[in-house]
């Protein structure tokens, strides 16, 4: 394990040591994606200089090589989501394309007046999925009410019932940091026999995921916002569920057998896996798992939500800001009082500070909190406290500015 | 504030702070549009924040008198702008003006690669579909 020093880890990342807009670089919208490490980098080259080709085809000596690769990377994500099997992940787009499978996967076992159910954080990706999947087999969308602090609302077994037949939901809200008690929420959906998805992709960056643990029926997650490249992510499933699913996708690799009139489709995972791969990509992905994995992840996840703390302290004080986040996220989500997200998000720009403003394809719950969106800082391995600071100065210098 | 104004004042800017302040400062002189106005007809569309357009041609003179508004400093700021080089101009030459070019001109480029968000170039269209010749 490397021993965490914010300074070298800083060192891996080359994007962050330009200046914008005349500024040093502030990078603070991790939650919407990271930046990728030399590692990660090297790896697409590496692999684009000695190993490039179709994987699975040829049988020649590239095709093997990156075929070696490619399936060694079913193995590498396996070990970092502590799965037990390697072929039970599914490479894919990202979180998005992964829920679209399963919910168009489980279509033809879904009958008119079955729920599915999901819970009110949930981003855009985690919800519309599901409500096309109501809307075309005649099932209803349900969605427990937490309030902003995932207090239930409401006594949310009562939303399991008989009729449950998926529940999926997010490890960790993207728009405003919360953690879903996930525990009691398996319990809840496998005592009524229910399907279950956790959304990973705000939590793999952050935290150590075991999919025992969980014993979830499926994971979701993005390489982008875990140091990958953007247009890789996983589907992990449970083999059981995994096979339940109708393929989202038909064509090449995916299939055994095809005549005119019929086909027979793969084994898992090539089942759920059309056309050629995103090889790079995985590579890629496997490549920033080991960047995770060799790393002490709790230091740096303390590191990253002292940070956040350390935001949040100073904000705390300001009586025109409203923080939704918790305390100890690794992000602060917040608005101030009578000034436009616009105008705050634009200071910052011009002061080099990249953050987000807007409601994180998150509509239901910025409609829950009565705001049309928020500010977020969110962080990640390689920021420091300069950057928590510098965010923070010119925050309030923003307030100043533009207060009436 | 007018054209020659806005531009002289740009023309001292160096970094996008500065203009980014200027845009706040050039946000005061644009007049407020009545509550009442701030309907969804007069809405523009395609913008994260709220923007309202009204536009009125005088039957006689055919010239046009905009009015425009929105929550956000720097998007009224924008306004200012684009008010000023359209206000009291008849149709024909309200086509001719390219806007996108004066706001380039102003060194505000990178405000409208980030159109999607604060909608600048939905203000621009709305101007000149209402301005049409059919």
């Amino acid at each position: 394990m490397v021993q965490f020093d914010p300074i070298s880890l800083r060192q891996q990342f080359p994007i962050l040591s330009q200046l914008a807009n005349d500024h040093p670089l502030v990078y603070l919208d991790n939650a919407a994606t990271t930046q990728k490490p030399e590692s990660v980098l090297k790896a697409i080259i590496d692999y684009y200089k000695t190993s490039n080709a179709n994987v699975h085809r040829g049988s020649h000596f590239l095709s093997d090589k990156a075929t070696n690769l490619f399936e060694q990377a079913r193995q590498t994500v396996a070990e970092f989501i502590q799965a037990p099997e390697g072929s039970h992940v599914i490479w894919c787009k990202g979180a998005t394309e992964a829920i679209n499978q399963v919910a168009y996967g489980l279509e033809a076992e879904l009958k008119p007046n079955d729920e599915i159910l999901i819970s009110s954080l949930e981003h855009h990706a985690n919800l519309v999925p599901w409500q096309q999947l109501a809307q075309r087999t005649g099932a209803v969308l349900r969605s427990i009410p937490f309030t902003s602090d995932a207090k239930w609302e409401v006594e949310y077994t009562s939303y399991f019932t008989e009729k449950t037949k998926i529940f999926a939901c997010a490890q960790i809200s993207n728009a405003i940091g919360v953690q879903l008690p996930l525990k009691q929420l398996m319990l809840e959906a496998k005592r009524v026999k229910a399907l279950t998805l956790i959304d990973g992709a705000q939590a793999v960056a952050h935290y150590p995921v075991n999919m025992a643990e969980l014993d979830c029926d499926f994971y979701v997650f993005s390489g982008h916002k875990m140091y990958a490249p953007t247009g890789i992510g996983v589907l992990y499933g449970k083999e059981e569920a995994l096979e339940r699913l109708q393929p989202l996708q038909t064509g090449g690799e995916m299939v055994l057998k095809v005549s005119l009139s019929s086909t027979e489709f793969n084994r898992l995972p090539y089942r759920l896996e059309a056309g050629t791969p995103n090889i790079e990509g995985v590579i890629a992905l496997a490549s920033a798992c080991d960047f995770l994995m060799e790393q002490d992840r709790q230091a740096i996840l303390n590191w990253e939500i002292s940070l956040a703390n350390r935001v949040r302290r100073i904000l705390l004080n300001e009586a025109d800001i409203k923080i939704y986040s918790p305390e100890n996220s690794t992000l602060v989500s917040f608005v101030v009082k009578n000034i436009n997200l616009i105008d705050l998000n634009g200071f910052l720009d011009s002061k080099g500070i990249g953050i987000r403003s807007g409601s994180h394809c998150a509509h239901p719950l910025m409609a829950q909190l009565g705001v049309n969106g928020t500010l977020r800082a969110s962080f990640a391995c390689y920021n420091n406290e300069r950057d928590a600071d510098h965010f923070v100065a010119t925050l309030l210098d923003a307030i100043d500015l533009l207060a009436e | 504030m007018n054209r020659q104004e806005i531009k002289s004042q740009f023309n001292q800017c160096h970094s996008k702070e500065e203009s980014f302040r200027t845009l706040v400062k050039i946000s005061k002189t644009l007049n407020r549009l009545d509550t009442d106005l701030k309907t969804e007809s007069n809405a523009v569309t395609g913008c994260e924040s709220q923007v309202w357009l009204v536009a009125q041609q005088d039957t006689e003179s055919a010239l046009w008198q905009f009015h425009a508004d929105s929550d956000a400093k720097l998007i009224r700021g924008f306004l200012a702008i684009i008010l000023a080089h359209v206000d009291g101009l008849n149709s024909q030459e309200i086509q001719k003006v390219n806007l996108i070019e004066i706001l380039e001109g102003l060194n505000l480029s990178a405000y409208l690669t980030s159109s999607r968000n604060n909608g600048i170039r939905a203000i621009i269209s709305q101007i000149q579909q209402l301005t049409t010749i059919s």
